[in-house]
């Protein structure tokens, strides 16, 4: 454990231990928020890639914080995505709210445009599918008693901006995510470390090649979903948002034209 | 015949003294121009009332009545004068001068007691040579100056005010004078003196008695609310705050200004306060002039600032004058007491929470004095509400002291310090203390009657230190520090040219040093982790001027420049954000500069006598910024400098108001509106985590803001019932890219309406009741409201920024107190006298019962809170 996080999580500790206690001394009461004034917001969630599709769009309704419910799906919506080659699909909608294009093929380098337009309004993204990134080497090193640590080592392109997404599955399994950003890297080579394998342990890694912004909206959503674990909600998030969407209109999620990369490697 | 001292005698006659009311002792103090008293047969007191008639003829009657001889050549007295006077028990000699006012007549006395009229030369009537009239004004029992006392020229209608020392410097044109000196509290004391050379005038004012059938009679001229130019200025003296019933019986300075219109708080029970929609860091607090970063104890529930120790409190909301600078909001600049010149007096007090003591006295009679209070806790604040916390150990002390020592009639020592600490221990081998210290080491120099200054050298620390691990040194053991250190040197200068012209002008440095961080491991190995460690250098000139024009218009305008230098590592962010990944070096060497410039400027214009309307601009710049990583109040707050990538945030605030007094001043009422502009406002990103990043500034945002209100205050000052009704209604939004869109969103504790009702009523010498009523629109939070599922996560989807308004705020506290014959007193009070379940905090947890079900749970903290105190003095 580093330095940094042994002080943050100190703090983060105490702040909570302090709160505890301090909220023990008060009475509770479980209270109803009005939500009546805040708007039902619509939220679509639309991927294109490199892979061979069918590329799905989702497209619901977001729900009362305070209740139940599961997903408000969406129906009847019309979908459509385009590039700037002149090509262009109207979407089925396979199962409620599911969005489904046919022969519709994703290439890196073309920018993507959305359009759904569900009960009179129309909301709009664009997306340009960037170059994928690759791993320069995969490697890993001996720690201590049969555990592994994972290397992933990224070769910064010194002239294009990088943001990606590397998933990590371990035999079989959805491990770990890592973020990464070469803002600061200026041409070096970049090692991304994941701990915790054993030897002869299956690895693969999915390489998902995003634009900026969109690495943004991930880089919030993780944010949100560190904050979310703690009881104290409102003191310790300082300052809770949205993650910023790249559809107009108000409308929540994202539309990413993307690559991916798949990499297989067994820990030796 | 033979004159004493003929020509002296003619510039420099008498100074007489007395006090309007009963005949004191005081009236033997007329003296002539050598020293000599003027006899009783020219003093004793007439009733006389003359209408529209001769000047002879007025002579001869005030003679006749004083029972004394005149002589007087017939050919130097003006004719056709007719003269009207009305003097009520008052010295003869005062009637005489009364008439010969406005004449080139003078008057002298001889050996033999004869009173001679003589006509005055044309070059000693020369009216345009001014004298200075200069002295301390101190307070009779205990010899500590008398702040902000007003002193009233009856004759020019003008005047000045006692600065921060007592100190006060009044030039006027030769001539008879009635001045006056009138403070809240005390009797006013009136002076005739005869102006004929410079004169220093020491004064002392006596307290009111607290009878109850005395009335207490402030003067007419008492007007400087309504005369001077300052705005949006209250002052406040711990006296005046006794009666309002307090969270456990203690009186509490923070939490006074509360009441007050344009100050709101934060939560329940919290000492923070927030002026003008500003944040807790834009206030300017200052001990005896030294900056004070943490105000609170006990996370917020009580301010650092002993009211025993206190003497005065000044808030300014609006223009501020230019030697102070380097916050947005507000200046709170608090004094504490001298230390009794006279006599040794103590104050004792118990309450629920703590017991407190403050002793003073002379270390040489009227010339040195000292004074020192302290307080301590006995019960843990939380351990009454929640037996359970056994492993929480929690206290917090204050001691605060001065010595002063006068070197001679002009120059004077200050030495303050304060030392405060909270001292928490969760478990056996767990302590966290924070606290103030601050130092203030004062001279007073006066370089003649007209040129005061004041040096003062200042030290100031915040610090917080944690230790995790065994007691012993030889322990293994973990010690976290933060600290903010400032020394400051500052020389302020008064210059009181003439009732028209005043000017002040100094400069100040302050260099500050932070350490937001350090962690030491001790073990086997001795580890040191150093977070953020910068230094500032703060240098500021400033000059102003107040200038009385065409009687009525009072304009005072100057300037503040600041030059504000920080050095050390920079914070270099985002690669971090990879965990585990290999950290960059993330500090660099920085230093960035910024001058910054800012007018300031206040106009008053007199309607009539007893009401005003005024005017005001000014900027401020703020250079460092406290960030908080949940409320504001706990040891985890950190002090940043601007730096370069952090520009000092800027306020633009104009304001208006009229104010009134009634009544001889029993009612005095304001009103007063404003707009803030603020740029380079900061703010803390969406998602923002102050625990896990230490890299503070990857965290922050920058946009801009604006607040406005109005505000309007009456106050009742004297009677049976005092009090006062303070009401603002407001608003106060920010705008930044990188939040909510774009779009402006309301700041945390932006409060739409603000209402305080504050009611003391004295039934007898003995008894006195109080009750205040405060309402104000509920706090801003931000709140999950709605969820939905992207990337196969549930995601919650949250209000704007600040876009939920809690419920509002209402209490009622009632108070009761009993003064013995002892000269003790009880105090009892019950806070939150309706039990009103007021939100501290909003927190979400899922429901016990239903699973994927989430509940907003509001906690309140206090329901109602009897409580009792008992304090003694000796």
């Amino acid at each position: 454990m580093s330095f940094n996080s042994l002080y943050g999580n100190f703090f983060r500790k105490t702040m909570i231990l302090i709160i505890t206690v301090v909220l023990s001394s008060c009475s509770e009461d479980i209270i109803d928020i009005d939500l009546a004034s805040f708007e039902k917001s619509i939220v679509i969630e639309g991927i294109i890639s490199n892979q061979q599709g069918p590329y799905t769009v989702r497209i619901s309704r977001i729900d009362n914080y305070f209740s139940d419910d599961i997903s408000h799906t969406v129906s009847d919506a019309t979908v459509i995505i385009s590039d700037n080659e002149g090509n262009s699909e109207s979407l089925t909608e396979t199962e409620p709210g599911n969005y489904v294009t046919s022969s519709f093929r994703g290439v890196p380098g073309r920018t993507y445009l959305l359009t759904v337009i569900s009960e009179g309004k129309e909301y709009r993204a664009s997306s340009k599918m960037p170059l994928p990134i690759e791993f320069s080497s995969i490697n890993s090193e001996y720690v201590i008693q049969n555990n592994y640590n994972l290397l992933l080592y990224i070769k910064d392109r010194k002239e294009i901006e990088e943001f990606g997404r590397i998933k990590i599955f371990k035999n079989g399994g959805y491990k770990n995510e890592k973020m990464f950003q070469d803002q600061y890297s200026e041409g070096d080579v970049v090692l991304i470390k994941e701990k915790n394998f054993s030897r002869f342990d299956q690895v693969t890694i999915e390489l998902i090649t995003l634009e900026k912004n969109i690495y943004r909206y991930f880089e919030d959503l993780k944010d949100i979903e560190e904050n979310k674990n703690s009881d104290a909600i409102e003191i310790i998030k300082l300052a809770s948002g949205n993650p910023k969407s790249n559809i107009t209109n108000n409308a929540l999620g994202y539309f990413s034209a993307q690559t991916y990369k798949q990499y297989s490697y067994v820990i030796k | 015949m033979k004159l004493f001292s003929t020509k002296t005698g003619l510039k420099l006659l008498i100074l007489l003294i007395i006090s309007a009311g009963v005949l004191t002792a005081q009236d033997s103090s007329f003296t002539d121009a050598n020293g000599k008293q003027i006899p009783k047969e020219f003093l004793k007191r007439i009733t006389l009332e003359l209408k529209d008639v001769s000047f002879t003829d007025a002579l001869h009657k005030i003679a006749a009545a004083g029972e004394f001889f005149i002589n007087f050549n017939e050919n130097i007295i003006p004719s056709s004068r007719k003269i009207s006077i009305n003097i009520k028990n008052k010295p003869s000699i005062i009637a005489l001068i009364e008439i010969l006012r406005g004449t080139s007549i003078d008057f002298v006395i001889t050996k033999s007691n004869q009173l001679v009229l003589l006509k005055i030369s044309s070059s000693q009537l020369n009216r345009n040579k001014e004298y200075t009239i200069s002295g301390y004004l101190t307070e009779a029992s205990s010899g500590e100056a008398i702040i902000g006392t007003n002193i009233f020229i009856y004759e020019l209608g003008t005047g000045g005010t006692t600065n921060a020392y007592g100190f006060y410097s009044i030039t006027v044109p030769q001539g008879y004078y009635t001045i006056k000196f009138s403070y809240i509290g005390y009797h006013t004391e009136e002076y005739f003196v005869s102006l004929f050379k410079n004169l220093n005038l020491n004064v002392e004012l006596k307290k009111e008695s607290i009878e109850v059938d005395t009335v207490v009679v402030i003067s007419e001229f008492e007007k400087d609310f309504v005369q001077s130019t300052q705005m949006g200025t209250i002052s406040l003296n711990p006296v005046s705050m006794s009666s309002i019933p307090y969270l456990l019986g203690e009186k509490d300075i923070l939490k006074t200004l509360h009441l007050l219109p344009g100050v709101t708080f934060g939560r329940e029970g919290d000492a923070g306060y927030y002026v003008r929609g500003g944040e807790f860091d834009q206030n300017l607090t200052l001990l005896d002039e030294a900056p004070i970063y943490s105000t609170f104890h006990s996370f917020g529930f009580f301010s650092v600032f002993n009211p025993d120790a206190i003497k005065n409190i000044t808030l300014i909301k609006g223009a501020s004058p230019p030697k102070y600078g380097g916050r947005l909001s507000s200046v709170l600049d608090i004094q504490m007491n001298e230390g009794n010149m006279k006599e040794f007096e103590g104050v004792a007090g118990f309450g629920i929470i703590f017991s407190r003591f403050a002793l003073q006295g002379p270390l040489i009679e009227d010339k040195s004095s000292y004074f020192i209070s302290g307080r301590r806790t006995y019960l843990d604040i939380f351990k009454i509400f929640n037996p359970g916390a056994e492993n929480f150990d929690f206290y917090f002390y204050d001691l605060n002291a001065k010595i002063n020592y006068k070197l001679s009639n002009t120059d004077r020592l200050y030495l303050s310090g304060y030392f405060g600490s909270d001292v928490m221990g969760i478990t056996e081998d767990f302590q966290m203390s924070w606290g103030n210290t601050t130092g203030t080491l004062r001279w007073n120099h006066l370089f003649n009657d007209k040129l005061f200054l004041n040096s003062s050298l200042i030290y100031s620390r915040f610090k917080h230190e944690t230790v995790i691990g065994g007691e012993n040194a030889n322990d293994d053991n973990v010690s976290i520090l933060s600290k903010i250190n400032d020394i400051t040197l500052k020389e302020d200068f008064e210059y009181f040219m003439n009732t028209q012209n005043t000017f002040n002008f100094g400069m100040n440095y302050i260099y500050h040093s932070f350490l937001p961080g350090q962690v030491s491991i001790k073990g086997d190995n001795i580890y040191n982790f150093i977070i953020g460690k910068r230094t500032a250098d703060e240098a500021s000139l400033y000059a102003s001027h107040e200038l009385t024009f065409f009687d009525k218009f009072k304009i005072d305008y100057g300037f503040r420049a600041t030059l504000f230098s920080v050095t050390g590592e920079a914070d270099k962010f985002s690669i971090s954000d990879i965990e585990d990944s290999p950290i960059l070096d993330l500090h660099e060497n920085e230093k960035a500069d910024y001058f910054r410039y800012e007018p300031r400027i206040t106009l008053s214009y007199q309607l009539n006598k007893s009401s005003s309307v005024k005017a005001g601009y000014s900027v401020n710049h703020q250079y460092l910024h406290m960030l908080s990583n949940a409320i504001s109040g706990t040891p985890f707050d950190v002090w940043q400098p601007s730096s370069g990538r952090v520009k000092p945030q800027r306020s633009d605030q104009t304001s208006l108001g009229y104010f009134k007094n009634f009544e001889g001043g029993e009612y005095e009422i304001s009103t007063e509106i404003y707009y803030k502009d603020l740029s380079d406002i900061i703010d803390l990103r969406d998602g923002a985590d102050l625990f896990l990043k230490n890299y503070f500034e990857s965290e922050l945002v920058f946009g801009k803001g604006w607040a406005y209100g109005i505000e309007f205050y009456l106050k009742k000052n004297f009677g049976n019932l005092t009090g006062w009704i303070g009401y603002s209604i407001s608003k106060s939004e920010r705008k930044i890219d990188e939040i909510n869109n774009g779009k402006p969103y309301p700041s945390k504790y932006d409060r739409t309406h603000d209402l305080s009702i504050v009611t003391n009523y004295n039934l007898s010498s003995r008894w006195g009741l109080s009750a205040n009523w405060v309402y104000s629109s509920g706090y801003n939070i931000t709140l999950p409201y709605g969820k939905y599922n992207v990337d196969d996560k549930a995601v919650e989807v949250f209000t704007d920024r600040n876009g939920y308004r809690l419920p509002a705020y209402h209490r009622l506290d009632l108070g009761v107190s009993y003064t013995n014959s002892l000269g003790g007193t009880w105090n009892f009070s019950l806070y939150n006298a309706y039990a009103r379940e007021n939100t501290y905090m909003i927190s979400i947890k899922n429901s016990d019962t239903e699973r994927n079900r989430k509940e907003a749970i509001a906690y309140s903290f206090f329901s109602i809170v009897p409580s009792i105190s008992y304090t003694l003095k000796f």
